[in-house]
C-alpha cells in the first residue's frame, strides 16, 4: 500500500478506495512487477523500508497510531501530510484497515509456515540456531511466540538436565578409602580414630582399615571353623561387599580369637563391630542399589523394567530408570522404553510399559454398587 | 518386474521430459533434475509416460521458482551423490538440541540465493518449492540463509527484517480506530448482524497469498 505513489502515478494511476485492489486487474499487476525484479505471485511491494512498529510505542499505547511514519499508510496524492490527515485517512472504517492488512508487505515467515502446516520446516531452520537467538526471535511477535515457545522451553529444559548429568558422571567415583585418607576430617576426632584402630588390631583384629587384615582373620579362622571356605569370596573381592550373611562367621572367628587371646574378655566385640567408622557391612544388592542412586539425581520412582520386568528405579525428571536387578541392570529411557539416552529426544514410539496389575478388571454394571444407587435414585423420583 | 524395466529406461538413457508449472510455463528436464528430487523420480516410476511431449502438470510451484531450482540443479549435478544425509541417522548420543553448522553454504548457492529475497516473499516460495519436489540440498540452503539472518540480531531487529508487528492484525495495537468510527456511530448500528460480522472478521490467510 505504501508504495512508491509518485513513480506510478505517471504511468498507472491507482485509486485508494476501499475495493480498488481487490478490483484491479492481475494481469497489469503482473507487468507493472516483471518489470522491476522476480515475481512471487504475492502483493507485495519493494521499496519500502520502513519498520511497521517500533518499540518505542510500546510506552505510549495511545500515540501508537498518531507516530507511525506516514509510509506505512494508504495516502491520495491530493490530501496533506498533517497529523489531522493522516488520522482520517488511517482506517476510516474496517473495510479500508482489511485492504491495509492485505496490501502490507506480508513477509512474515514462521507464521507463513506454520500455516501451510509445515512444522518440519520450522524444525529445520531451529536447529542451526543457539538457544540465545531463539529467545530474541520469541520476543518479536506473539504469533512467534505461538510457534517458537515450544522448541525454546523443550531445549532450556534440556541443556539444564545435561549439565547436570554431565556433571554428575565426570566426577570420578572413589572407594571409601581413598577418600578417607584425602579428606582432613575435624582435628579432635582424628586422634581418637587413630587410637580405637590400633586398639581394635591390638585385641582382636576384628576392624578392617584394608582387606590385608580381613585376610589375615580368615586365615587365622579358617584352620578351625567348617563354614569358612564358603565365604571367602567377598572377603576376599572389596571390604564393601561384605554379606550379611557374613557376619556370624565372623563372630565365631572372633570367638577363636578370644581363646587366642584371654586377656580382654570384657568387651563383646559385636558392639565394637558396630561402631567401626569406615568399613559399612550390607549386603551386595543394597551396595548395588545406592550405586545407582548416586547417578539418578531427584525423586525417583519405581516403575518396570522392559527387560525383565523386575522392579527398578526412574527418576522423575529425566524418564532415565535403571534396573534393580543386579544380572540385568538395563539403563532404559521410560518414555520410549528404549535404551537410555541422555542428550536426545525419544526416536522408538513403543510407550511405556504398563504392569499388568494396573488393568482394571471388567465388572458388571448391574452388580455394582455406583450403578444401584444411581437405580434406587431414579426409581425414587 | 515392470518398475525394473522403467528404471532401466530411465536410468540408462539420457531422456527429456516436459514440466509445466502453474502459470502455464513449460520447462525441459535433465536427469540431473530427475535424479535429485524425490517427487518427479515417484512420479515417472509410477506413472507410465511413454510420450515426452505431455508436460507433467506441477500445480503448486510458478515458473520462475522452477525455472530456478532446474539451474540450481543442473549446476550441482555431480554434488549430490558425495553428500550423505546427516538427518536420517539415528544416534542416540547425539546432541539434537547442539546447535548445527550453518556456515557450509558455498560461494555459489549465496550468489544463487541472492536473487530471492525476504521482502518479496520469494525466498518463502522456493523453499516450499523444494519441499515439494523433495529437494534436500536446496531445502538446506534456503533454511540455513533464514538462520543466518535471525542469528545475532536482537528482537527489534528482527522486528524491522520482516516487517512484523508485535500484536497480531486487529488486536492489540493494530486495532483500527474507534475514534473515526464513532462518529459514523450511527451507520453502524443501521447495519445488520451479519454484515458486521463480515467487516470486523479478520481476514483469512487464503487471501493474503492469492
Amino acid at each position: 500500500m505504501a508504495m512508491s505513489v509518485n513513480d506510478d502515478s505517471s504511468e498507472q494511476p491507482y485509486c485508494f478506495d476501499n475495493f480498488s485492489l481487490q478490483q484491479m486487474d492481475k494481469s497489469s499487476y503482473y507487468q507493472h512487477m516483471t518489470e522491476h525484479k522476480m515475481d512471487s505471485g504475492y502483493l507485495t511491494f519493494s521499496s519500502l523500508s520502513s519498520s511497521y512498529i517500533s518499540l518505542q510505542h510500546f510506552s505510549s499505547p495511545t500515540h501508537s497510531l498518531l507516530m507511525q511514519q506516514p509510509s506505512d499508510i494508504p495516502i491520495d496524492n491530493e490530501r496533506d501530510l498533517t497529523e489531522d490527515s493522516i488520522q482520517n485517512i488511517r482506517f476510516s472504517s474496517h473495510e479500508d484497515y482489511e485492504n491495509y492488512i492485505k496490501t502490507k508487505k506480508y513477509i512474515d515467515i514462521f507464521t507463513r509456515l506454520s500455516q501451510h502446516n509445515a512444522f518440519h520446516l520450522i524444525d529445520k531452520i531451529l536447529t542451526n540456531l543457539p538457544v540465545n537467538d531463539i529467545k530474541h526471535c520469541l520476543c518479536v511477535s506473539r504469533n512467534w511466540y505461538k510457534i517458537i515457545g515450544k522448541y525454546y522451553w523443550k531445549q532450556k529444559e534440556h541443556k539444564q538436565l545435561a549439565n547436570v548429568k554431565r556433571n554428575l558422571f565426570s566426577c570420578e567415583r572413589k572407594s571409601v578409602y581413598e577418600i578417607l585418607s584425602q579428606q582432613t576430617p575435624l582435628k579432635q576426632r582424628r586422634p581418637l580414630q587413630q587410637q580405637l584402630q590400633q586398639e581394635h588390631i591390638q585385641h582382636h583384629c576384628l576392624f578392617i582399615p584394608t582387606p590385608v587384615s580381613m585376610n589375615n582373620t580368615t586365615a587365622l579362622s579358617s584352620q578351625n571353623h567348617p563354614l569358612r571356605p564358603l565365604t571367602n569370596l567377598p572377603y576376599s573381592s572389596t571390604p564393601a561387599q561384605l554379606t550379611s550373611t557374613a557376619l556370624t562367621p565372623i563372630i565365631t572367628s572372633i570367638n577363636n580369637d578370644q581363646n587366642v587371646d584371654p586377656s580382654n574378655n570384657d568387651n563383646h566385640p559385636f558392639s565394637r563391630l558396630l561402631f567401626s567408622p569406615s568399613s559399612t557391612i550390607v549386603s551386595p544388592r543394597k551396595t548395588y542399589r545406592y550405586e545407582y542412586l548416586k547417578y539418578l539425581h531427584g525423586p525417583t520412582v519405581p516403575k518396570r523394567c522392559p527387560i525383565c520386568s523386575y522392579i527398578s528405579v526412574v527418576d522423575i525428571n529425566d524418564q532415565h530408570g535403571i534396573c534393580s536387578n543386579p544380572t540385568c541392570q538395563n539403563n532404559f529411557c521410560y518414555r520410549c522404553s528404549g535404551p537410555y539416552h541422555p542428550l536426545s529426544p525419544c526416536k522408538i514410539k513403543t510407550g511405556p510399559i504398563m504392569s499388568p496389575l494396573k488393568k482394571r478388571q471388567p465388572i458388571s454394571p448391574i452388580f455394582s454398587s455406583k450403578t444401584r444407587t444411581n437405580l434406587k435414585r431414579l426409581l425414587l423420583r | 518386474m515392470a518398475t525394473n524395466v522403467e528404471e532401466t529406461y530411465l536410468y540408462s538413457s539420457p531422456t527429456t521430459f516436459k514440466v509445466s508449472s502453474k502459470d502455464g510455463e513449460i520447462f525441459d528436464i535433465d536427469d540431473s533434475f530427475i535424479n535429485q528430487s524425490k517427487t518427479i523420480k515417484n512420479m515417472l516410476n509410477v506413472l507410465d509416460i511413454a510420450d515426452n511431449h505431455m508436460p507433467i502438470p506441477l500445480q503448486n510451484i510458478k515458473g520462475t521458482m522452477l525455472n530456478a531450482a532446474i539451474v540450481f540443479c543442473k549446476y550441482h549435478k555431480n554434488d549430490l551423490l558425495s553428500i550423505p544425509d546427516d538427518e536420517d541417522e539415528d544416534d542416540f548420543e547425539r546432541d539434537a538440541y547442539e546447535p548445527r553448522r550453518s556456515d557450509d553454504i558455498s560461494e555459489w548457492d549465496k550468489e544463487f540465493i541472492k536473487q530471492f529475497t525476504v521482502e518479496e516473499g520469494t525466498l518463502f516460495d522456493i523453499i516450499m518449492a523444494a519441499n515439494y519436489l523433495d529437494i534436500k540440498a536446496l531445502l538446506a540452503v534456503g533454511c540455513k540463509t533464514i538462520a543466518n539472518m535471525v542469528r545475532g540480531k536482537n528482537s527489534d531487529q528482527v522486528r524491522q527484517m520482516f516487517n512484523i508487528s508485535y500484536d497480531p492484525p486487529g488486536e492489540g495495537l493494530n486495532t483500527p480506530r474507534n475514534s473515526v468510527t464513532s462518529k459514523e456511530s450511527g451507520d453502524n448500528q443501521l447495519l445488520t448482524t451479519q454484515e458486521k460480522e463480515s467487516r470486523c472478521k479478520t481476514p483469512s490467510p487464503e487471501l493474503m497469498y492469492d
